[in-house]
Formats: C-alpha cells, structure tokens, sequence
C-alpha cells in the first residue's frame, strides 16, 4: 500500500510524525538506560565501601580483643581443656550439642576464674563497639567443627564445648594466616541474615594456635542502606532526566521542529497558490529561519528552488506559446497547400470528353505530394502527379515552387519530355538543398485521344482500355528531377479510347502500410482498382482509398495518399460517346 | 530503426545498413555518409539487409553521388538491394545513375 502524503494524515497521524515527540522519547529511554547502569555501578561500589569499613572493624576489634587477652588472661588452658574434652567423646555423643547429656560434659567449665575473667573482657568489648558478638572458639580439623569456648551473646550464648559444623575451605584462611591483611568470611547462617566473621588466632607461648577470637558483624545495615541509596537515586534520576528532557524538546522545538513545519507549511501554501494560478509566489524566500545548520541550508535551498521554478515556469509558457504558433502555422500551411490543388468536383462542368477526379489525404505532417491538372490550351488537357522528397515545411516548400514551374512549363507547348527536360534543369539551378522530386506529366489531345506523357522517376501509370482491366503500364522512366542538370526525358505516348481509363498515385499508395509492416503494393493496388474498373473516376479512387484504409487498419498513416484517375469519353460529336447518360 | 555498419579499406569506404532507411533514419545516415565523403576514393552501399528505403533514403543516395561527381569520383555503388528497392531504383531512374549490382 502506498504511504500516505501529509496532506492525508489525520492529526494524530501527523502527530505520531513528530521529531519532538521521537526526541523526548529517545531521550526518556536513554536516560533510563544510562541511569539504571550508573544506579549498578554506584550500588556494588557503595555495597564495598560500607562492606570494607565493617569488616576492618571487626577485624580491628577481634585483634584489640585478642591483644589484651593476651596481658590479661591465658586462654590456652581452658581452650586446651575444652578441646580435649570435645576429642575424648565419641561421635555419637556429640551428635546433638544442645542436649542436655552433652552439655553436662562442659558444664563445670564456666565456674573456672580464667573463664569468667575471658567472659567479662569480651563482653566489655562487645558492649563497648558495634559488633554483634566477639567470642573466642576453637576449630576442630577432624570433625570440621568450629567448637565454642567462651562465647558472651548477649541473646543466645553458646556454652564451652557448644560447636557447629563448618566447611574447611571456609576457616583455611584462618589457620594459615601469616599475619598480613584482614581475616574475614562473609556467610548468611540462618539465624542472623547476613553476617561478616573476622578475626585473629590466638597462640600459644609456644606459637601454636589454640583458638581464634572471632567478631561476627551483621551487614544488615549494608543491605538496608542499599535500599535507602536506590531510593535516593532513583527520585534523583527521574527529577534530573525529567527536567533534562523538557529543556532538550523545547530546544528541538525551537530549533528543529518549528523550523521544519515553517517550511512544510511555506510548500503547502506553495502548492495551493500553484494550483489557483498565482505567480510570483514568495513564500520561501520570506522564510525566516537562522538555525545555522542543515536545516538553513533545506529553507535557502528550496528558496532557491522557488526561483529556479519561477524562471523555469515563464520559460515553458514561452515555449508553449510558441509551439502553439508553430502547430497553428503548420495547420495553416497544410490548408494552403491542400487549396492549392485543384479541388472542386467536378472540375470542367463545361467539358463533355473526359471526367477527371483528384484527392490527397495528407499524413500528419505536411508534405510534398501534389496533383494538378488544367487546360493548355482548348483541346489540351496537361496532368501532373508529382512526390517531393522527404517531408515537413522542407517538402513542401519545395513542392510549391516544383509546382510552379511546372505550370509555367506547360504553357511552352513542347512536348512533356521537353517539359521536364526545361523543368529539371531550372530546379537544378537553384536546388541547393539536394531535394528532388518525382513527376509524371501526361498531356492529352481530347480531339484525338492521344496522351502524350514523360516519367521522371514516378510510379508507374496503371491505365485500363474499354472491356480490359486496369494494368500497370512499365513505360519508359528518366531520372528524378533535381538530381542532375543534364537528364533528358523521352515522351510516350498512349491512345485513349473513349472509355479508356488512366490512374496515377504516388508511393504514399503502395507503400501504405499495416500493423504487420506489410506494404500494400502494386498487386493489391491494381485489384482494388479492378473493384470499381466500371465506375466513375471518383467512385474508383474512394474504392482505392476504403481498400487502403481496410489494409492498414489502425496503423498510423505514414505518407500522403495521393492518386488522380481520368476517364476519356472521346469528342462529343463521335458515335462512341460513352459518358453516363446523367453527364451531359 | 536503422543500424549502420561503417567500414573503410584502401579509401573505399562501405556502409552495411540494416533495418530502414526512412525520413527519421535519413538524416543520420546522411550526417554518417557527409562524414566520410571528403577522404574517400569510392562508396558502396550495402543493401543486403536493408528492409526499406524512402524518398528521403534515395537524396543521401543522390547528394553522394552529385558531391563525388563534382569531386571526379564518381564511383558510387549500391550492392545487395532486393527486389522492392531494386524497383524503386527503376522506377526513379537511380538505377541509371549509381552503380547497382
């Protein structure tokens, strides 16, 4: 389906074509996108900051705890006996550390002074700091159990020998520490949500490790703040693209879009006074637009278009007009040649021994076939048939003066073939343009019947004798006249009997031609003749012509078509007088 | 539709011309053969394929002729036409007056 103009659209639909509109949008996208990588970017580099300083607290704290530990009491002997406490039972003794039966085990291990005294300085450092809890243990390699000793959560205590199952891979880093950087595991155990554990072993005077003081930090607050920073952010970024976006469409509006619709506008009202007949129209040069970008040079560019159409325009009116004089003057040319043939039938009302018809039917153009017939003198009836070379104003012009001299020839009383000698030599004489023409010229005595005739280069007569049939006639031909100024023409001559019946055509006959590019020809020419052989003069060439025209059908008319065809009654007072009793 | 075929050998220049050889395809032809006329000892005109030819075809055909005559060439020859140009060129008289073969 073809899209529609603009001038189609409905509102909405023209809406929907609008640069602001698309601007807005891209931008809004764009900002979204742009944001919610910046919001990712800001989270996971805010989620490690706070992360970082939470952990190096805790670590801080658990290694503080465990310097003054270290001055204030030994806690080698009490981890040492928890520990082996926890060794020397089996493994399904300590299969539940909450049972009662397994905390009996350990349970006078709290009235120890040095448990007290490890108590209540992890307990001031829990209360003194933010940590969840600060509690030293003991990891087990066998069992892979992280066994409490003392252990000061203020909610929920772990008893001495309390222990809970951990992975290796997690306390590796703890046992092999080599004093540098911070001990830390992050983990989310059920009860607590998400928790940082750091941390220090504890060493022996011997320097082997005999338990760890741990720091357990909840990251709660990490989490929580995450969600205060997304808040934060987003309302920002809304409020921020928002107001961007706003600035940005009544910045395209002034800049883009205003201008665009300006000039959609100027080449609507361009069309509409188009359409009225207005000339002159200014509409784009009074276009007011400075944006100093491509789109100064679309309004300079169809103000110059306007221009250039103006010009354009009255050009094409000029040359309109003149073609106009030109076809009239054609049309005009083509009438006066048509007059200058004699066309009145019938021609000698006055004339008892003959009958003569004549017709051109010109093709398109004008061209340079003609016929003539007059007296010469009483009893002498001159008949010329004659085809300009080419077509056009060049072929007729030359047909006018071709037929002029002939005239004037005729009058000379010589005999054709002098005629056309006479004839040929002055249009040589001023036939700068090489044109030339074809001639047949036949001059008959009417008292005698006897047509005394010359061919320069024309068709070939096709003459009929009373109780025959119409037959080409190969009589002697010269060469075309204009051609060479020495040619000589030789005279023939033909008797006509009364009823003889004599027709002459230029090429225009023949050589009409059909859709199929078949020329219609002699032959056809002849038959169509001998469709009619009893009629009048005129009656035959209209049966000529309608068989030409059935022929060609809807191809165009090439050539003139242009034939002539006089009967002889013979004289008036002769006993073989065979005019048509109607005729007298 | 005329295609003229234009070749040259020892001054003799020869034009093969196929199609038709009518008022709108004369010119060129005439322009063609005007090109040619000064240089050459002699002119043939092939006819084998041409189709048609009109009056306006048959001037080329007499200026040729008239400007090597007036130049004392006068070897002008027209080879290969069929029967149809062949009757135009009797009919005419050019038969008289070229070369026809």
């Amino acid at each position: 389906m073809p899209k529609k103009s603009v001038r189609e659209m409905t509102k909405p639909e023209r809406m929907r074509h609008s640069l602001s509109r698309r601007t807005f949008r891209f931008v809004l996208l764009g900002s979204v996108l742009l944001g919610i990588v910046c919001l990712l970017i800001g989270l996971s580099l805010y989620a490690v900051a706070v992360a970082r300083q939470d952990i190096s607290t805790a670590f801080n704290l658990s290694r503080n705890a465990s310097a003054v530990l270290y001055r204030a009491a030994d806690t080698e002997p009490l981890s040492r006996e928890v520990m082996n406490r926890y060794r020397s039972l089996s493994e399904s003794e300590r299969a539940d550390p909450s049972s009662e039966s397994y905390k009996a085990h350990f349970s006078d291990l709290t009235k120890r002074e040095d448990y007290k005294m490890i108590l209540s300085v992890l307990n001031d450092y829990r209360k003194s700091s933010d940590v969840y809890d600060i509690y030293l243990a003991m990891y087990d390699s066998d069992s892979d159990a992280m066994v409490y000793i003392v252990d000061p959560d203020p909610g929920d205590p772990y008893e001495p020998g309390a222990w809970e199952s951990v992975e290796h891979e997690g306390v590796k880093k703890f046992l092999n520490w080599d004093g540098t950087g911070m001990l830390y595991d992050i983990g989310k155990p059920e009860k607590y949500g998400w928790m940082c554990t750091s941390g220090v072993p504890v060493r022996s005077r011997s320097g082997e490790v005999t338990g760890f003081i741990l720091a357990d930090i909840t990251l709660n607050n990490v989490v929580s703040g995450i969600w205060r920073f997304v808040l934060q952010y987003t309302v920002g970024l809304l409020l921020v693209i928002t107001l961007f976006g706003v600035l940005l469409l009544r910045y395209m509006k002034k800049t883009v879009v205003k201008p665009i619709n300006d000039i959609t506008e100027a080449s609507r009202r361009y069309t509409a006074d188009k359409k009225a007949g207005v000339q002159n129209t200014e509409h784009f040069t009074n276009l007011d637009i400075h944006t100093g970008d491509e789109i100064e040079n679309l309004a300079l560019t169809v103000k110059d278009m306007e221009y250039d159409l103006q010009d354009y325009e009255q050009n094409l009116t000029k040359i309109t007009a003149e073609k106009q004089r030109v076809s009239t003057e054609l049309a005009l040319a083509n009438k006066i040649q048509a007059d200058m043939l004699p066309n009145i039938f019938p021609a000698f009302p006055d004339r008892d021994e003959f009958d003569i018809f004549a017709s051109m039917i010109p093709a398109k153009e004008v061209g340079g076939d003609f016929y003539d017939f007059f007296f010469t003198d009483r009893d002498h009836l001159a008949m010329v048939i004659a085809d300009v070379s080419g077509k056009g104003i060049p072929a007729a012009m030359f047909m006018v003066m071709a037929k002029g001299i002939i005239g004037t020839q005729c009058m000379s009383g010589n005999t054709p073939a002098q005629i056309l000698t006479d004839v040929n030599r002055l249009i040589c004489a001023k036939n700068r343009e090489k044109m030339f023409v074809t001639v047949w010229l036949g001059i008959i005595d009417l008292r005698s019947g006897e047509l005394v005739a010359a061919n320069a280069g024309h068709e070939y007569p096709i003459i009929k004798h009373p109780d025959s049939d119409f037959e080409v006639l190969k009589d002697q031909h010269g060469f075309v006249i204009g051609g060479f100024e020495r040619m000589k023409y030789r005279d023939y001559t033909i008797q006509m009997q009364p009823g003889s019946k004599l027709f002459v055509y230029t090429d225009g006959v023949a050589e009409a031609t059909n859709a199929d590019e078949e020329l219609f020809g002699l032959d056809r020419t002849v038959a169509a003749l001998n469709k009619a052989k009893d009629k009048s003069p005129q009656i035959i060439l209209e049966t000529v012509n309608a068989n030409v025209r059935e022929f060609v059908g809807d191809a165009e008319q090439f050539d003139d078509l242009t034939m002539m065809c006089v009967e002889y009654y013979g004289k008036p007072d002769t006993d073989n007088d065979h005019r048509p009793q109607n005729n007298s | 539709m005329l295609i003229i075929n234009q070749t040259a050998q020892d001054g003799t220049v020869s034009f093969e011309l196929e199609g038709r050889l009518d008022t709108t395809s004369a010119s060129e032809f005439d322009a063609a053969v005007n090109k040619t006329l000064a240089e050459a000892k002699a002119v043939v005109f092939d006819f084998t394929k041409l189709e048609y030819l009109s009056s306006a075809g048959l001037r080329v055909l007499l200026t040729t002729q008239q400007t090597m005559e007036e130049t004392g060439r006068p070897d002008v020859t027209v080879r290969g036409a069929n029967d149809e140009i062949k009757g135009i060129f009797a009919i005419t008289g050019f038969d008289n007056v070229l070369n026809v073969k």
